[in-house]
């Protein structure tokens, strides 16, 4: 057969040599060069402000999903998460960029108002800061401001330990 | 809610949605599996939880995800065992040269621009616990894919199985499949180690297992093979035996630290090719692994597609860099092999076009990666889409670029150059052969209104119907024997045709069609056919009486139709054609006089039907023209008379039917036949008809039926027997 002649097989060598030399350039430059985004998804317990529809000193969780720099999240009730009928969905999303995470969306005013129908949603914005405070246990805080229909409080947030279920 | 209930529950949502959207895919001429991966995608957060949040939260709660992840990865195993069960080496066969060099390329090209990629992705879109190496490892296997079984499905589809283009692809696309495989093997142990290094013990006693399957591994399968030849059929302790297996070998590859799937295609790839054993093991499998174990994956894929991340702009261009180096990549590298092997242009577009084909191989490729957390869930998404772009493309850019038409002409056997050496037929008759043992009277039939001294003939079309899924039947090789089983069936009764003279004039057709309907029209179309015969088969599930195939034949076939209802027909001395002015009983007319010029010892009786004191319908000034070039001992064979009578013209018919032994009557509302009339009577004369009847429907106004003969035999027609 052809493709087992001399030729052929200098060809074959020289591709598979070529292809394996450039992964060879490209991970060495990759390794040594580029640097992705910090791994910041979990969960984040915050504490609502006083200024939060419905009153504060509730908390409510910040679950990040991270793709890179860019970052999804949803603000869920963990009172209310027991119901099926709940969704997780990722309403707010925003840029994970020089230690700084910004989101912004719009929350159901259930979660804020323990499962209050009222249809107009909440506009959130989180700005902060993640920080590493252990690095043997990985534990990271989230601090900066939380701003809930324009009115900003303060916001310091700490990564939850994740479950191993979730972690699949 | 109980969990059971619940995935239960799950279960007909899923199954139910795949199917139909499966369907609803294939209505578009695209693969099952394109409305499958859709179905999972509509489940998920993408729509269901877009529209209705509350829904999909009730519908897929969190503590019910990991029973259908089960159940997922199981239909998974079972998938991946069937896929190396498919994998015979006798793909191996298509200029295989060529389809090495096209492999490799088409491997290095897009892996090499994946690689690239990586460089700009990786600093966006992954995450700092990956290291780069495993994600342009990842990103490179990802845009080398090419999905063996959904290209194998397309190419049966289009019937390219015998083309040098399809036998290229599949050997191409096998090659592909395991060199891709061994690339994934290896992103995952690196990905698991973190380093090239670490992966290195992995890849050793992967070698090594691969070794033992290849060596003990096949013999043991190979007395298995033998112990089935013995008894002649697949017992369930042997069924038991080699399952056990396959689990056992996927246990052994996630222990060995590759991955599960590995083990399971291994020993589907180690297991002897017996024909008989794979047909049977894969028949067996296949059934509750396709339909409703891989629906499962598809959901649980879906799940996790969230297109509403892609909510800006830059994402968007991020996506469309992914789906353009993936196309490129695997577009270009293959195109350039192919031509430099020598491939014409067409022919290299073509095969780009196909090995594009990424489908459900990209979607396991990509959970595996999302699960190990190599690719981020953005990512997961873009190269979600990207699959569904590269596998929707497939069909419409292949027939672009090579349309069905260019690929008849491309078939390796012989006939079309045999044909190519004769003159032009110029009167086609095509009859579709549902089962060839007992349509010898179709055949007869045309064969007298071809007649045997013109350039008439006859083509017997016969196809063997595949579902476009991922059955085994519808895979190259069985839908080659599967033809070549209709071939030999077609042939034994072309040989039973008298006298032996006329089996010139039967050109026999047998393909694979997943739709018969619109594959007779296709042909019908393509080969200038001036009429088509179908013998009339009672609708399973339709009232009406040319309902069915039939009926989908009639409305879509773009030439002249007729149906035959045989009761008994032996031979044809007594035509009766009932008159009334309408297109489709100048058909009839028309084919009655073809069979009267063919044949001198037939009469035929041109019947109107009229109240008393009304006046009959007049025959057409065309009739009456061609009537007066008829010769005259072909003219002396007509009456026409007109019966006035208080009965309905249906029960007139009906009685003169008696005294015939072929009635020949235009689809129209006159004679109870017309197609589109529902309802219990529309099909009266079909159901009362005592001779055997011809139901003609005129779809051109252009085809003469009488020109070929009236110009070859103005004179005299000469005695020609049925």
């Amino acid at each position: 057969m052809n493709h087992f002649q001399p030729k052929s097989l200098v060809f074959y060598g020289g591709a598979i040599a070529f292809v394996v030399g450039l992964f060879g350039v490209v991970t060495a430059y990759g390794e040594a060069n580029l640097k992705a985004a910090q791994s910041i998804g979990g969960e984040y317990q915050i504490s609502l402000p006083v200024s939060a529809p419905c009153g504060g000193g509730k908390s409510v969780l910040l679950s990040v999903q991270q793709s890179g720099i860019y970052v999804a999240a949803a603000l869920t009730n963990p009172a209310l998460m027991r119901s099926p009928s709940v969704s997780k969905s990722m309403t707010l999303s925003g840029q994970w960029q020089n230690q700084r995470l910004s989101l912004t969306g719009q929350v159901p005013v259930g979660v804020l108002c323990d499962g209050s129908k009222e249809a107009a949603p909440i506009a959130v914005k989180i700005d902060g800061e993640i920080s590493p405070t252990s690095a043997s246990t990985k534990a990271t805080t989230l601090t900066g401001a939380i701003s809930l229909n324009a009115a900003a409080s303060p916001l310091m947030a700490q990564r939850q330990p994740v479950a191993k279920d979730e972690a699949k | 809610m109980h969990i059971v209930v619940l995935i239960l529950i799950e279960l007909l949502v899923v199954i139910g949605l795949s199917r139909l959207m499966g369907l609803g895919f294939e209505r578009i001429k695209q693969p099952l599996v394109i409305g499958e991966i859709v179905a999972g995608i509509m489940l998920g957060p993408s729509l269901l939880g877009w529209l209705a949040p509350t829904w999909k939260a009730a519908l897929f709660p969190a503590e019910a995800l990991p029973s259908l992840g089960v159940l997922a990865q199981i239909g998974l195993i079972f998938f991946m065992f069937l896929i190396g069960l498919e994998l015979n080496p006798k793909y191996l066969r298509g200029n295989l040269n060529i389809a090495v060099l096209v492999s490799h390329v088409s491997i290095l090209v897009p892996f090499s621009l994946g690689c690239l990629l990586a460089l700009l992705l990786y600093p966006l879109l992954s995450n700092g616990d990956v290291s780069f190496t495993a994600f342009a490892l990842f990103l490179g296997a990802a845009m080398s894919i090419t999905a063996f079984p959904v290209l194998a499905r397309i190419i049966t589809e289009n019937n390219l199985q015998s083309s040098r283009l399809g036998t290229l692809a599949l050997t191409c696309a096998a090659v592909d499949d395991v060199t891709a495989w061994c690339v994934l093997a290896l992103a995952i142990a690196v990905t698991r180690t973190n380093s090239m290094a670490g992966a290195i013990p992995t890849i050793l006693f992967s070698i090594v297992y691969i070794g033992v399957m290849v060596t003990i591994g096949r013999q043991f399968l190979k007395n298995l093979s033998k112990y089935y030849d013995r008894k002649g059929k697949l017992p369930q302790f042997l069924v038991a035996i080699i399952y056990m297996g396959v689990v056992a070998s996927a246990l052994i590859t996630e222990v060995i630290g590759i991955h599960f799937i590995f083990g399971a295609f291994l020993l589907g790839a180690v297991m002897p090719k017996n024909a008989g054993l794979t047909r049977e093991l894969a028949e067996k499998t296949e059934d509750f692994v396709l339909v409703f174990l891989l629906p499962l994956f598809f959901a649980y894929s879906g799940l996790k597609t969230e297109v509403g991340l892609l909510n800006s702009p830059d994402k968007w261009l991020l996506c469309l860099a992914v789906v353009g180096v993936a196309i490129i990549g695997k577009y270009v590298g293959t195109y350039i092999a192919a031509r430099v092997s020598g491939i014409d242009k067409r022919e290299s577009a073509a095969l780009g076009w196909l090995m594009n084909t990424r489908g459900l191989t990209e979607l396991i490729v990509l959970n595996i990666g999302l699960e190990l957390k190599v690719i981020s869930p953005l990512l997961f998404t873009m190269l979600v889409i990207m699959a569904l772009v590269t596998t929707f493309m497939t069909s419409p850019l292949l027939e672009w670029t090579y349309p069905k038409r260019l690929i008849r002409l491309d078939v390796t056997d012989t006939e079309a150059a045999e044909a190519s050496s004769e003159p032009q037929p110029i009167y086609r008759v095509l009859v579709p052969v549902a089962n060839p043992k007992t349509q010898k009277g179709l055949i007869n039939l045309a064969l007298a209104i071809a007649g045997t001294r013109q350039n008439a003939i006859v083509h017997p079309l016969s196809l063997v119907e595949i579902q476009e899924n991922y059955a085994f039947a519808s895979m190259p090789i069985e839908a080659d024997r599967l033809v070549e089983q209709r071939r030999i069936q077609i042939e034994s009764l072309v040989q039973s045709i008298q006298p032996p003279e006329v089996r010139a004039r039967l050109r026999p057709i047998v393909r694979v069609s997943s739709d018969i309907a619109r594959e007779t029209s296709r042909i019908a179309a393509l080969d200038r056919t001036d009429l088509v015969l179908v013998g009339w088969h009672r609708p399973v599930f339709d009232q009406n009486r040319l309902g069915g195939r039939v009926g989908q034949i009639l409305s879509s076939a773009r030439a002249d139709v007729a149906v035959f209802v045989d009761r008994g027909l032996q031979q044809i001395s007594k035509i009766l054609v009932p008159y009334a002015p309408s297109l489709h009983d100048e058909l009839g007319l028309e084919l009655a006089l073809r069979l009267l010029i063919n044949a001198e010892h037939i009469q035929l009786q041109i019947l109107r039907v009229t109240s008393p004191g009304t006046p009959a319908g007049e025959l057409s000034r065309e009739f009456m023209e061609v009537l007066a070039q008829l010769a005259p001992s072909v003219r002396s064979r007509i009456e026409m008379p007109i019966l006035e009578t208080y009965l309905d013209p249906l029960q007139a018919v009906v009685d003169h039917s008696v005294t015939v032994d072929l009635t020949i009557a235009g689809a129209s509302r006159a004679w109870g036949s017309e197609r589109q009339t529902l309802g219990r009577y529309a099909d009266a004369l079909v159901t009362q008809c005592v001779s055997s009847l011809l139901i003609t429907r005129k779809y051109s106004q252009v085809t003469s039926h009488l020109a070929s003969v009236l110009d070859i035999n103005p004179n005299e027609s000469q005695v020609e027997q049925l």
